[in-house]
Order: structure tokens, then sequence, then C-alpha cells
């Protein structure tokens, strides 16, 4: 029973991007007739130019903000919330200086009537129809499956018909035989889909260190392979994968789980981050007022900042340097570009040079950095564009610092455990002696923050992160 | 045909769907009745319901299996249970296909023809 016709990705964002350049230019068109009570017809012109510059706008924070990426439709409601709201306000900003300057023209928009049509269409349409719409396109979670006897397959089965996730493929476990192969082969044939056997349940440690999973489903009869299984858990513990085991291990005819809605679709699920759903939503919630806030405080020295790297330096304003995140699955993070633009080829020439201990390269007085780039370094203001990151969701105020694919490659099964929570601008290790401290200890302490995260922990390391880049001490 | 099944009303049902067949219907309500019919006829299908008031689904199927002139009858579990687990467990002790509850009638008889390789 394969639920007919799966929408091509970006489906949902093209309608949905549609649908909201009609309703600024709708808004716009609305507010102007409320403030000067005319019909239609008879507005100035003007006022289509006012309708096209706050679409661009809109488009513009909405790029920004990743608002159109099939991933955003994944986002939770607050999310949403913030930002539907943060691009409405970019576009009421610019309609509020185009007031301004045009003084009191005739056919200017009023700003209030603007804010609130944009408002009270945008978010429930977005809310009510265009993510109804996403859960009907590719899925974009990844799990793997552990197991390729009846319950892997009707478990892939069950997540290709019902789920958001997709199957990135089945370790076979010992005794698991070819018939049983061929019934999971043709089970995924029957769906068009390709079934992919990427091992057997011993590779699932290097199998979980190259591709990117949100969840392993350790899939099989408990009574038959009760230590693959056992093996298995412990692999993801020790990476930190969140893993789902069979919630029936027994034979119930008719017995029911207590709490039902916990084995909704026959799985206990497990993560290995202590955190309460609604800690979570607080923390992100935070994310977004924090980052949202501090954008628009900081926005002369952004626009400074700008201007000084391209008056004195060729290349772009930005540096993008794709990072690891959460569950290892990549993003690109943005710095201001405070080294010169070949720099990374530069890198290899310089390896003898390094300063810090492990797979990361660190060096004090690095060659390839510019002028304006020390300055920014020094005062940690080539981060800031990490907090656009932050927004978008890519990354956390707090939490381990992402890092660089080469460097995941080169760690050791442990400090992947890293990876499980949502990387972040600042942690233990930036408030505490920053540059001088070794690889391992680092690690240790990242871990001390996975392990013992509270919402209260995560404010006091931002306020202990204040003092450290106001005085710039210690950053090289 | 013979529908193994506890709730009146869906049996009643499933012999409505399987008449509409042209094929002809028996009925149990319970696993002991359906044991002795199991015992005389040899019925060329078996709709089964999985939770039934004095025994489980799972045992008839099994003992269906493991009845030498039985041991081919197609078996059609009904079930409200929908998860993977529940599903591979009725596999395992035999059974042909897995509807679950509310089963839509198109599937039904899809199912069945398949099984009994009408048309």
């Amino acid at each position: 029973m394969a639920r007919g016709g799966r929408l091509s990705p970006g489906f949902t964002a093209r309608l949905n991007l549609l649908s909201d350049i009609a309703i600024v230019v709708g808004a716009t068109i609305v507010a102007s007739g409320w403030e000067w009570g005319m019909p239609l017809g008879e507005l100035p012109a003007a006022v289509f130019w006012v309708a096209v510059s706050l679409a661009s706008v809109w488009v513009i924070a909405a790029a920004a903000l990743r608002h159109y990426v099939a991933s955003a439709y994944e986002r939770g409601l607050i999310d949403e919330v913030a930002m539907v709201t943060t691009q409405a306000a970019a576009a009421l900003t610019v309609l509020v200086l185009i007031d301004l300057f045009a003084g009191n023209a005739p056919g200017m928009p009023r700003p209030s009537v603007f804010l609130v049509v944009v408002w009270c269409l945008s978010l429930p349409l977005r809310l009510g129809l265009f993510r109804q719409i996403a859960a009907r396109e590719e899925p974009t979670d990844d799990v793997l499956i552990v197991g390729t006897g009846p319950i892997a397959r009707l478990t892939a089965q069950d997540l290709r018909n019902h789920g958001r996730r997709r199957v990135v493929g089945h370790l076979r476990l010992l005794n698991e035989n070819g018939k049983e192969g061929n019934l999971l082969y043709r089970s995924y044939a029957a769906d068009g889909a390709e079934c992919r056997v990427l091992g057997t349940g011993r590779n699932l440690e290097s199998v979980l260190r190259t591709v990117a999973v949100d969840e392993v489903y350790i899939a099989a009869d408990t009574r038959k392979h009760g230590d693959e299984m056992q093996d298995a858990i412990r692999i993801c513990e020790k990476l930190g994968i969140s893993f789902a085991l069979p919630a029936y291990a027994f034979r119930l005819d008719r017995a029911q789980a207590v709490n039902g809605r916990a084995v909704a679709d026959g799985y206990l699920h497990y993560q290995n981050f202590s955190a309460e759903p609604y800690q979570v939503a607080i923390k992100r919630l935070f994310d977004i007022a924090a980052s949202a806030f501090a954008l628009w405080l900081l926005l002369p020295i952004f626009l400074a900042t700008i201007v000084a790297i391209k008056l004195t330096s060729r290349g772009p304003v930005f540096f993008r340097q794709a990072r690891v995140g959460m569950h290892g699955r990549r993003f690109n993070m943005l710095k201001f570009r405070s080294m010169v633009a070949n720099a990374e080829a530069l890198k290899a020439t310089l390896a003898n040079l390094n300063e810090q201990s492990g797979p990361v390269f660190k060096m004090r007085r690095d060659p390839r950095v510019t002028r304006v780039g020390r300055f920014i370094r020094k005062y940690s203001i080539d981060e800031l564009p990490q907090l656009i990151n932050v927004l978008r969701g890519d990354m956390s105020v707090v939490g381990p610092r992402p890092p660089v694919p080469d460097e995941v490659m080169r760690y050791e099964a442990w400090q992947q455990r890293r990876l499980s929570a949502r990387p972040g601008l600042t942690c233990i290790w930036q408030v505490s002696g920053r540059n001088q401290i070794s690889f391992e200890q680092w690690m240790y302490l990242d871990m001390q923050y996975i392990d013992h995260w509270s919402l209260r922990g995560d404010f006091n390391l931002i306020f202990r992160t204040v003092p450290v880049v106001l005085t710039g001490r210690g950053a090289s | 045909m013979l529908v193994i099944e506890d709730d009146p009303a869906i049996r009643k049902l499933l012999r409505k769907y399987l008449e509409q067949l042209d094929l002809v219907v028996l009925e149990a309500g319970n696993a002991k009745a359906a044991l002795v019919l199991l015992e005389g006829e040899k019925p060329s299908l078996v709709c089964l319901d999985l939770v039934l008031p004095e025994a489980s689904g799972l045992d008839i199927c099994e003992r269906i299996r493991a009845t030498p002139g039985l041991a081919a009858t197609p078996v059609v579990v009904i079930s409200a249970r929908s998860m993977p687990p529940d599903r591979a467990r009725a596999e395992e002790v035999g059974a042909n296909a897995y509807l679950v509850k509310p089963v839509r009638r198109q599937t039904f008889e899809r199912v069945v023809k398949e099984l009994l390789q009408l048309d």
C-alpha cells in the first residue's frame, strides 16, 4: 500500500514562494488602499514599485534563513513562527524606511496593515497547508536498518510508505540467509525503490562513520539475534547516535503497552542526550531570539566589516566552510573572510608549522591572514556571521564547535559522539583558556557538556563567553 | 472459506465480501469452534483474527501449518495491529497475508483472489 504519487523535492518550496510573493504584493496594495481609501485601479504606480521592493526583501530574508529549502518544512512550530515573523519584520523595516523618505506621498501603504495582512496569511498557510504538502515530498531524514529479516523488511516498508524518513541501507546479521535477502529486495522493488545492503552487523561502526544517519533501527528478532543487537546498541551509544529497538521482543497475543503512544510505530526510541523535549524547545527559542536580536544590533558592525573587507582585499566577503553538524550532516559555516582568497590551498604548504596537537590546524602567526583579518579575528568579529547559521538552525549559541570533515575522519570512535549535539558558537573550551589546551582535553570538555547538559549551564557559558570575546583574551 | 473472527459485525462483512466472489463461507466466532471446524472441513482459505476470546490467532495458524491435510491452506491474518514486529510474528507462524483493520474491500478482494488464484 505505497502512498501514491510522492512529490518531487522542491515542489512545496516553489508553491510556497509564489504564494508568499503574492501575499506580500497583495498586502502592499491592501495596506495602500486602506490608507488612502482608493480602489485598486486608482492607486499610483509607485505602489507597484514599493510592492516589488518589499517582495525582494522578503525573498532575500527567506534565502538567508533558508525558509524554502526542503528540510525547513521539518522545523518545529516555534521555528516557523520565528522565521515568518523575522521575514515580515525585515519587509516592515524597509517599508518604514520608504515611508520615511517618501514623506506623505499618496499611495504609501500603512505599515501596520501590511504587517498584519502578511503575517496572518503567510503563517497559517505555511503551518496549515505547505507543511502538509511537504510531508508528501521525498523524505529528508536518514535511517539505517540493522537486519535484513522479516522485521527489518516490514519496517523498511513501513518507513517508505508512511514516514518522512529515508532508509539509507541495511546491514545483514549472522544467520540471515539469502532467502530473506531475496524477500527484502523484492519488497523494495515492489515499491520501485532501491535496496542497499551495506555490509554485515560488524560494519556498523564504519558505516556510521561515513554515512550521515539520524537514527539506527535495530530491527531483528531479539530471541535469535540478541548478542548482535546488543553489540549494535553498544556502538550506537559509543558514537552517540539515536537508535530504536522493537517494542515487542516477545510474542504478545493480547497485552498492550501501557503508554501506547511511546511505541506507536512498534519501536522504542532511544537517544544519548538527556534533554527533555521542552528544554530543547526553549534552547531553540532562545537561539532564535538571541541571534535575530544580535544580528539586528550588530548591523552597523556587519556593514563596516563588509566595506573594510571589500576595500582591502580581493575576493568574497564571506568565507563558507564545510563543517560537520548534528548527526554528521554537513553545512556551510559562515565567517567574514580574514584570509587571502586561496588560503585553503596554501594550508598544505604550512602543515609542518601546526601548533595544535591532534587533527586540528592552528598557528599563531599565520601568514595567510589579511590586515583586516587580523583585527576582526582579535575581536572575534569574523565569527559573527555564524549568527545566521544559528538563526537557520545549523547551529546553536552553545554547543561543541563544529568540526571540519577532515577532522571527523580522524576522530576516535568516542570522539564521534560530539556530533550528537547541535554544534554551537561557544562551549566549555572557549571559556576555559581557549587555544592553550590539548586536543584530547578539548574533546573531554565537549563530552562533559553533552553528558551534563542543562539550560542553566548554557546560560552560564554564555555569560562567561562575553568577557572572553570582548577583551580578545587568548584569541589568536 | 473459513472466517475466524470474534466480532460478529466484521464476520458478517467478510462473509458478504467473500460471497460476492461466489465463495462458500463458514464462520467461527472463537478458537474452539474454529478448531472443530478445521477437523472436518478443508477450507481453501482461512481469514484469521489474531485476538480471539480464548486463544491467539497465531496459535491457530501454527496448528494449521502443523496439520498434514491443511498445511498448504492460505491464511489471511486480519488484525488491528499494524506494526512491523506484529507482522513479522504472523509471517513467522506461516501467515500468507496480513491485512490491517479496517480492511478496505478492494484490498481484501485483491488478496483473496491472489491467494486463490482466481481470474
